[in-house]
C-alpha cells in the first residue's frame, strides 16, 4: 500500500491546508495532474549524461528513491514549489507515483520474459536532497509550519524503534462493525470518531458515544524513531546555548543514525500536542521535524566540523590560488604576537603537516612535523603553544613539569623547597591525529621523555600497566617549548650547554628554533606600541568577533587542506634536495673537524625527511598536489634559520675575542678565585651578584665561569645552582 | 490617562485582552491575522510601560522572592531579578483562536481565559523560554530594596539572611556570612565548602526561587546566557495544579521528553515577561546615597576604603593598594586571546593560621563590598568531587549548572591554603584545567557531550596561597605581610559609599590620548631596555594596573602620576618577592 502517509483530509490542526487547494497565481495543480507529473518526472527526467537516473535508481533499489530538488526544479518549477510549500500533501503523491512507475517498469520486464506474473508493487520511500544551504535552527518559527526546511546539527540522542500505526482499524464495542481510520503522519495520532455510524436496526441497542476500540492486529504499521538534533557548535551565536530540535524518521531511515553524528536534514516542520506535563498550559505545541531526507557528514572523526559547503570549498580553493596565500596564512598565525616571522612559518608547516607515506615493506613514515622552540623566558613561546592548541583541529596542551607520557591519573605535588604546588597531569591522552603542545619540555622527567621518543618517531606509545603492555597509536605532531638550563639563552655558551637535551631527542625535531629575546630598541618600541594599541582598542570597542572569525576560518582551512590534499615531491625538487643534503653534510663534517667536537644537533637522514615534510606542508597550504622546487627552497630556508642555526651556534663564534674582553675575563677569573677558596661552594647567583657589585659585567663573569668549568677548575652542583671550586 | 478601563495591578490579562480586541477591531476586514500580530506587539506592552514607568506603577509591583511567593496572587504583575541560567528555546503556542466569530488571544498566559472550542481556527505564535535563577553568590545586602534600615550592617545582613534561607532549614549551616568571632582555624574553608554545595542546590529544586520566564517578541540576541536581568511580567504559579502524571504515557514519546517536564508549573513559577531590562551592579545598590562623582569626594571615599582594606589586611598597605585595583578590574575587551583589563591577584605567604584570621576577614569584607561573591576552597577533595563545569544534560534537555556558571562581574576567591599533596581523578584534572583557563582567558568551557562550547566570563579572581600558586598562575603574585590583627567595624554609610564607589569606578569608560600613549611607549621601552626579563605580559599588566589606578581616582585616562604610583608599587612587590626567594 503506497501513500501510507496520505493524510490530506486530516489536517484540521494544520491551518495551512485549506488554502493549499489552489493558489491561483501558482498555477493550480490538482492532485491528479500532480500525480501524473510526478510519474513523468520519474520516468522521463534526463540526467546530465542523457540517462534516466530516477528510473534506473528505482529499478536497482525498488524500495527507495532519492530525488534532488534541483532536478525537480529543472523539470517543473511549480511542482518543486508545491513540494517545498505543501510537502505533507504532495510528498505522498510523489510516493504513490513512484510505486506506480515501479509497478509499470516491473510488468514490462515480466512481459518480456514471457511469464505473465502480477508484479508485486512495493512501497517506495522518497528521500529529498538539496544543495541549498541549511537554515539555522533559530530562524525556524511558526511561519515555517508545514513547510520543507533544511537544517544541520549533531544527533545527540536516538530513541528505540517503535511501530507507528498508519491505519488504525477500529471496532465498535456494540455492533462489532469495523472502521479503518488513517493516522496523521509523523508523531500525530489517529482521530477517532466519537460515534459509530452504524444505523441501529429496530430492537437493536443504539451504539453509545465513544464506542470504538482499537484492533491492533488489523492495523497497519511502519517503523518510527525519534532523534534529537542539537545545533552545530559553530552556528551558535556567542553567549547563547545551542538549541535542540526533535526529529522523527521512519521506514528506511530508522536506525541509520548513531548519536554523535553530524547531520543535514530535510524535513517538514510540524507540531504535535505536547505531553502530559504541559496539560496545565493550554495550546502549547511541541515542534518537530518529520525527516524526508537526511545526509550524514563526511565520515572522518565525528569530533570536528567536517562538512564544507560549496561556497566554503570554493573560497578555500580561491584562497589557495592567491599568490600571497603563504604570507597571508603566516600572518594569521598568532597575530597577537609581535615578530618571530620564521617561527610563525614553522608553526604553519606544523599545523598543515606533511604527507604520510607507507613504504612497500610496510614501514610507515610520519607526515607530522615536530617543532621545538628553545629560548629565553617571556618570548611568547607559551603563547605560540596556546595558539596552536586553539587552532589545530585536535590538540592537547600540557606542561612538561607535570606530565607523564601516558598515565591515567594525575596528582598535586608540592615542591619541597619552594612549597609551591604543581599539578602533575598524567591524563595526557595524546591527541591522535593532532598536535601535542608540551611547554617546559626541559623540565620533563627523563623517563617520560623516553616515551615521547617513541611517540615522535614510531607514532605509538607503549603503556605497561598491571602487567599488560599495550601499544596505542599516537600519530601526533609535537610542538615543544624549552628554556635553556640557565634560564636564559646565553650567547657565550656552546649550543650543547644551552640546549641541554639529548641529541637523540633533538634529532627528532624537524625544526628547532632558538627564540632569542634580542633587545633592540626598535623592536621594544613596536612591542610597547602594540600593547598600547591592544588596550586602546579595548577602550573604543571590542572587535574581538573579527579576530575569532579569522581564527575559525583558519581552523576550517587547515582541516580542509589536511583532509583533501596529500602532496608529493616533484622529481626536480627531489633532485635539488639530494644535492643540498650532501652539501650540508659536508659542511657539518668540516665544522666538526675544525672545532673538534660533534655538532649539537646532528644532521642525518632524519633531517632530510624533515625537509621533505616541510616542503610537502608548504605545498599543502596552497592545495598543490606536488611540492615544487620553490617549496623545497623555502623549506631549506626555514631549516637553515632554525635547526642549522642552532647547530652552528656555539663555540666557534666566540673564539675570536677582543683583547679587552679577554682581559676582563681574566680579571673576573681572578676575582672568582679570590672569592672562593678551593673546596668551597657558593650559589652562582650570589657569586654573580657579588661580582656585579664590584663592577663586573654579568656576562663576563658567566663566561669566566664557563672557561673555568671547561678547565675543570669549578664544578656545578644542584642543577647548576651551586658552584664548587675544585682547583 | 484617566478613565482607562484597565486595572493593571489586579487584572493585567484583562488589559491584554481588551487591547487585543481593540487592535483586532481596528484591522481591515480582510487583513491576515498571522501577518498582523505574529511576533508583534499590538500595543499591550506600551500600555504597561506607560503604567509602570510613566505613572510610577513600578513601585506597586511586588518583587518575587521567598516571602512574596506566599501571597502574590496568580495572574498579577510581578518583578523578578535573576540570572539567565538556561535557554530552553522556543515554544509554540496557540496565540490566537477564533471563538465563533471573535478572535481571542492567549498571549501572556498559559491558561486560556475563554475555553477553546475544538477544531477552531488558530494562530500559532512562538515565545522564548528562559530559566532564571537568583544570581549565584548574590550577597544578602543586595536583596531587600526597602526593608530593614541600614544601621548595624552585621545584624542586618544576618537577619535578612535567615529570612532568605528559612525555606530550607537544613541549609542553616549554609549561611553565607562569616560569623565574625567564631572564626576557627578552618572556618573559611568550611564556609567555602558549604557554599559550593549550596550553588549546586540551585538546580531546579523547589526551595530556591527560580523562575521560568517566557519572553515575547524580543530579538533573541538581546538576552544572553548568564546575563542578569529584571523581568516585569505576569506571574503564574499554581502549586495546586498537580501534574497529571500520565502513567499510560505513550512509550512512543520516550525521547520527546521536553525540559518542561522537569519544571512543572506546580513547582516552578512562570513569568510572562512584558518588559525586561539588563541590570548593572549599580542596580543592586539600594537606598544608595546620591553621591556626586566629584573628584574630591571620590578621593575621600578612596582613602577611607583603602584604610579599611589596609586594616583588614593586617596593616599591609601595599597589599591593600593591590587589592583595590583588583576589586576594580573587569574585562574591558578581548583582543585575540588577551582579555584586556583583568587583574587576577595571588596573595602568597599565608599559613594556616594567618589564612584563618586574614582570609576570613578578607572574604567577609569582599562579601560586604561586592554584590556577587563566591569562594572556592582548593583542596584535592574539592577538585575531585565538585562540578565546576556547567554541562548540558542531553537526557533532560537542561543545562546543569556548575560552580563556574557565574554572572559577569562576580568575584571569586580561591583559597589554596588547605591544599595537600594527593591524587586527582579525571574530574579533578578537568576542574583544575577549567579554573586555570578561566583565570588566564576569562572563558569557561561548557560541556555538551559531543562538543564543548566556550562562554566568555568576567570574573575577578583572588587566590590565597602559601607559595605561588602554579595551579592558578595569576597576573600578580604578591607576598602578603600582615603586621598586626586589626578589627574594623565600618558603619553602614561607609559601606554604602564604598559599594557605590566600587560599582561606579569599575564601570568607568577608559579613554586613551595619543600624547600619553607616546609617553607610555617611551617609558615601556626604557623599562625593557633596563631589564631584559621584561616581556609582553609585564607591560600588559602595568598598563592594566595604570588604567585601574586612574579609575580608582575616578579619572578616565591614565596620567604620569598614576604610572609612577604603579611603578613604585611594582618595585615594592619585586623587593618582597626577592626577599621571599632569598628566605627559601
Amino acid at each position: 500500500m503506497s501513500g501510507w502517509d496520505e493524510g490530506a483530509v486530516f489536517y484540521s490542526d494544520q491551518a495551512q491546508f485549506p488554502r493549499g487547494g489552489g493558489d491561483p497565481d501558482q498555477g493550480s495543480i490538482t492532485r491528479h495532474s500532480a500525480l501524473r507529473k510526478f510519474k513523468e518526472f520519474i520516468r522521463g527526467f534526463n540526467g546530465e549524461k542523457g540517462d534516466f537516473p530516477y528510473r534506473e535508481s528505482l529499478v536497482h533499489n525498488p524500495d527507495r528513491l532519492t530525488v534532488a530538488m534541483e532536478d525537480l526544479d529543472a523539470f517543473d518549477g511549480v511542482l518543486a514549489d508545491k513540494i517545498r510549500k505543501l510537502p505533507t500533501d504532495f510528498l505522498p503523491l510523489f510516493e504513490t507515483a513512484a510505486s506506480e512507475v515501479l509497478a509499470s517498469l516491473r510488468s514490462k520486464v515480466a512481459g518480456e520474459t514471457g511469464e505473465m506474473e502480477e508484479p508485486v508493487t512495493g512501497e517506495v520511500q522518497i528521500f529529498l536532497s538539496s544543495k541549498e544551504s541549511s537554515v539555522s535552527m533559530r530562524l525556524i518559527g511558526a511561519e515555517h509550519m508545514s513547510k520543507l526546511v533544511k537544517i544541520a546539527g549533531i544527533a545527540i540522542a536516538a530513541s528505540r524503534v517503535k511501530a507507528k500505526a498508519t491505519y488504525v482499524t477500529l471496532m465498535c464495542k456494540n455492533c462489532k462493525s469495523l472502521k479503518t481510520v488513517p493516522c496523521r503522519p509523523g508523531l500525530g495520532g489517529a482521530i477517532v470518531p466519537r460515534s459509530c455510524d452504524h444505523v441501529p436496526q429496530p430492537g437493536e441497542e443504539p451504539c453509545p458515544l465513544d464506542p470504538w476500540i482499537i484492533a491492533p492486529d488489523k492495523s497497519k504499521y511502519v517503523d518510527l524513531q525519534t532523534l534529537k538534533l542539537q545545533e552545530n557548535p559553530e552556528d551558535v551565536p556567542t553567549g547563547e546555548l545551542p538549541r535542540n530540535m526533535l526529529l522523527s524518521v521512519d521506514r528506511h531511515l530508522v536506525q541509520t543514525i548513531v548519536p554523535g553524528t553530524r547531520l543535514t536534514v530535510m524535513g517538514i516542520y510540524s507540531v504535535y500536542q505536547a505531553s502530559a506535563a504541559q496539560k496545565g498550559a493550554v495550546g502549547v505545541k511541541q515542534p518537530y521535524i518529520r525527516v524526508v531526507g537526511l545526509e550524514q557528514a563526511r565520515e572522518n572523526n565525528s569530533n570536528g566540523p567536517s562538512t564544507y559547503t560549496l561556497d566554503e570549498e570554493l573560497e578555500f580553493k580561491e584562497f589557495a590560488q592567491r599568490h600571497d596565500a603563504y604570507a597571508k596564512l603566516c600572518s594569521m598565525i598568532a597575530p597577537s604576537i609581535y615578530g618571530h616571522a620564521d617561527v610563525k612559518k614553522a608553526l604553519a608547516c606544523l599545523l598543515f603537516g606533511g604527507s604520510k607515506k607507507r613504504l612497500p615493506d610496510g614501514v610507515r613514515l610520519r607526515g607530522d612535523t615536530h617543532v621545538l622552540l628553545l629560548g629565553d623566558p617571556s618570548t611568547a613561546k607559551s603563547q605560540f603553544l596556546k595558539f596552536v592548541e586553539k587552532t589545530a583541529p585536535v590538540a592537547v596542551y600540557t606542561s612538561g613539569k607535570g606530565s607523564s607520557a601516558a598515565g591515567l591519573t594525575a596528582s598535586v605535588i608540592r615542591d619541597s623547597s619552594s612549597r609551591e604546588f604543581y599539578l602533575e597531569g598524567g591524563a595526557m591522552v595524546l591527541a591522535d591525529g593532532g598536535v601535542v603542545c608540551i611547554d617546559e619540555f626541559d623540565k620533563m622527567r627523563p623517563e617520560d621523555r623516553v616515551a615521547i621518543h617513541e611517540a615522535m618517531e614510531q607514532q605509538t606509545i607503549s603503556i605497561a600497566k598491571a602487567g599488560i603492555t599495550t601499544v596505542l597509536n599516537s600519530r601526533t605532531s609535537v610542538l615543544a617549548a624549552a628554556n635553556p638550563p640557565s634560564g636564559r639563552y646565553d650567547d657565550l655558551k656552546t649550543a650543547q650547554d644551552n640546549i641541554d637535551l639529548q641529541t637523540t631527542i633533538l634529532s627528532r625535531f624537524d625544526l628547532i628554533f632558538i627564540v632569542k629575546d634580542i633587545r633592540m630598541y626598535d623592536q621594544d618600541k613596536r612591542i610597547a606600541s602594540h600593547i598600547i594599541k591592544v588596550h586602546a582598542s579595548g577602550a573604543v570597542a571590542s572587535k574581538s568577533t573579527d579576530a575569532t572569525e579569522g581564527e575559525n576560518w583558519l581552523k576550517r582551512y587547515i582541516e580542509y587542506c589536511r583532509v583533501t590534499c596529500q602532496p608529493r615531491l616533484s622529481e626536480k625538487a627531489a633532485e635539488m634536495l639530494q644535492n643540498k643534503y650532501v652539501e650540508i653534510r659536508q659542511k657539518m663534517r668540516q665544522q666538526a673537524n675544525e672545532t673538534g667536537r660533534p655538532a649539537a644537533i646532528p644532521i642525518t637522514v632524519r633531517q632530510l625527511e624533515a625537509i621533505i615534510r616541510l616542503s610537502e606542508s608548504l605545498a599543502k597550504m596552497r592545495l598543490a598536489p606536488v611540492a615544487t622546487q620553490e617549496h623545497v627552497e623555502e623549506a631549506f630556508r626555514l631549516f637553515n634559520v632554525s635547526t642549522m642555526d642552532a647547530a652552528r651556534s656555539g663555540i666557534n663564534e666566540h673564539m675570536n675575542l677582543t683583547p679587552e674582553i679577554a682581559n676582563e675575563i681574566k680579571q673576573a677569573e681572578t676575582q672568582i678565585k679570590r672569592r672562593m677558596g678551593i673546596g668551597s661552594h657558593i650559589s652562582e647567583r650570589r657569586l654573580i651578584d657579588e661580582l656585579a657589585r664590584m663592577g663586573m659585567n654579568e656576562s663576563i663573569v658567566r663566561r669566566a665561569l664557563l672557561i673555568m668549568h671547561q678547565r675543570d677548575e669549578v664544578e656545578y652542583k644542584r642543577e647548576r645552582h651551586v658552584i664548587v671550586r675544585k682547583a | 490617562m484617566v478613565g482607562l478601563p484597565y486595572d493593571f495591578l489586579a487584572n493585567p490579562l484583562g488589559a491584554v485582552r481588551l487591547s487585543f480586541e481593540k487592535a483586532v477591531a481596528s484591522l481591515p476586514a480582510d487583513a491576515d491575522m498571522a501577518a498582523a500580530f505574529r511576533g508583534k506587539d499590538w500595543g499591550a506592552v506600551d500600555l504597561f510601560r506607560d503604567f509602570l514607568f510613566g505613572n510610577g506603577g513600578i513601585d506597586q509591583v511586588p518583587v518575587l522572592d521567598a516571602s512574596t511567593i506566599k501571597w502574590v496572587p496568580h495572574n498579577t504583575p510581578i518583578r523578578f531579578r535573576g540570572m539567565v541560567q538556561d535557554m530552553l528555546g522556543n515554544e509554540l503556542y496557540v496565540g490566537a483562536f477564533k471563538d465563533g466569530s471573535t478572535w481571542r488571544t492567549n498571549k501572556f498566559t498559559d491558561v486560556s481565559y475563554f475555553a477553546m472550542p475544538p477544531g477552531c481556527e488558530t494562530q500559532l505564535w512562538d515565545r522564548h523560554l528562559l530559566y532564571c535563577v537568583p544570581v549565584p553568590g548574590q550577597n544578602s545586602w543586595t536583596m531587600e530594596p526597602s526593608a530593614s534600615p541600614s544601621s548595624g550592617i552585621v545584624s542586618n545582613s544576618t537577619s535578612q539572611h535567615g529570612e532568605k534561607r528559612e525555606r530550607d532549614t537544613q541549609d542553616d549551616d549554609m549561611d553565607l556570612n562569616v560569623k565574625e568571632h567564631s572564626c576557627q582555624s578552618s572556618c573559611l574553608s568550611d564556609n567555602l565548602v558549604n557554599r559550593g554545595s549550596g550553588s549546586e542546590l540551585l538546580n531546579g529544586d523547589s526551595s530556591s526561587i527560580s523562575c521560568l520566564v517566557k519572553i515575547y517578541d524580543m530579538p533573541e540576541n538581546d538576552l544572553k546566557l548568564n546575563d542578569v536581568f529584571e523581568f516585569i511580567g505576569i506571574y503564574t504559579f499554581d502549586p495546586e495544579l498537580a501534574v497529571h502524571k500520565d502513567d499510560s504515557d505513550d512509550p512512543m514519546y520516550d525521547l520527546l521528553e521536553d525540559p518542561m517536564a522537569h519544571l512543572p508549573p506546580s513547582k516552578v513559577p512562570r513569568l510572562h515577561c512584558l518588559i525586561c531590562r539588563k541590570l548593572a551592579i549599580e542596580d543592586f545598590l539600594h537606598n544608595s546615597p546620591a553621591i556626586e562623582p566629584l573628584p574630591s569626594i571620590v578621593r575621600g571615599i578612596r582613602e577611607s576604603l583603602l584604610t579599611h582594606l589596609t586594616a583588614i589586611l593586617g596593616n599591609d598597605g601595599v597589599a591593600a593598594q593591590y587589592l583595590l585595583l583588583h576589586l576594580l578590574s573587569r574585562v574591558r575587551a578581548r583582543v585575540d586571546m588577551i582579555s584586556v583589563g583583568k587583574l587576577a591577584l595571588n596573595l602568597i605567604g599565608f599559613t594556616r593560621e594567618s589564612a584563618s584570621i586574614f582570609g576570613c576577614q578578607l572574604s567577609e569584607a569582599i562579601q560586604r563590598l561586592l554584590p556577587f561573591t563566591h569562594a572556592i576552597p582548593l583542596t584535592i577533595d574539592y577538585l575531585n568531587n565538585t562540578t565546576l563545569q556547567p554541562r548540558k544534560g542531553n537526557d533532560t534537555g537542561r543545562l546543569v549548572p556548575g560552580v563556574l556558571q557565574l554572572a559577569h562581574g562576580t568575584h571569586l576567591t580561591i583559597d589554596e591554603t588547605c591544599m595537600q599533596s594527593g591524587n586527582l581523578n579525571s574530574k579533578g584534572v578537568e576542574n583544575a584545567r577549567l579554573l586555570k583557563h578561566l583565570l588566564e582567558y576569562q572563558k569557561v568551557e561548557y560541556e555538551f557531550e559531543y562538543y564543548k562550547l566556550e562562554m566568555v566570563a568576567d570574573v575577578q579572581l583572588l587566590v590565597l596561597s602559601e607559595a605561588k600558586s602554579n595551579i592558578l598562575p595569576a597576573d600578580l603574585v604578591l607576598p602578603f605581610c600582615p603586621k598586626s590583627v586589626v578589627t574594623t567595624h565600618p558603619t553602614g554609610e561607609e559601606l554604602q559609599a564604598w559599594r557605590w564607589y566600587l560599582a561606579t569606578m569599575k564601570s568607568l569608560q577608559y579613554n586613551t590620548n595619543p600624547e600619553m600613549n607616546q609617553m607610555l611607549q617611551d617609558l615601556m621601552v626604557a623599562a625593557m631596555q633596563e631589564d631584559r626579563n621584561m616581556g609582553c605580559t609585564d607591560l600588559n599588566r602595568w598598563l592594566t594596573m595604570g588604567e585601574l589606578m586612574s579609575a580608582s581616582y575616578g579619572e578616565k585616562s591614565l596620567t604620569l602620576e598614576h604610572w609612577q604610583m604603579i611603578m613604585e608599587m611594582e618595585r615594592i612587590r619585586k623587593e618582597r618577592l626577592k626577599e621571599r626567594a632569598a628566605a627559601c
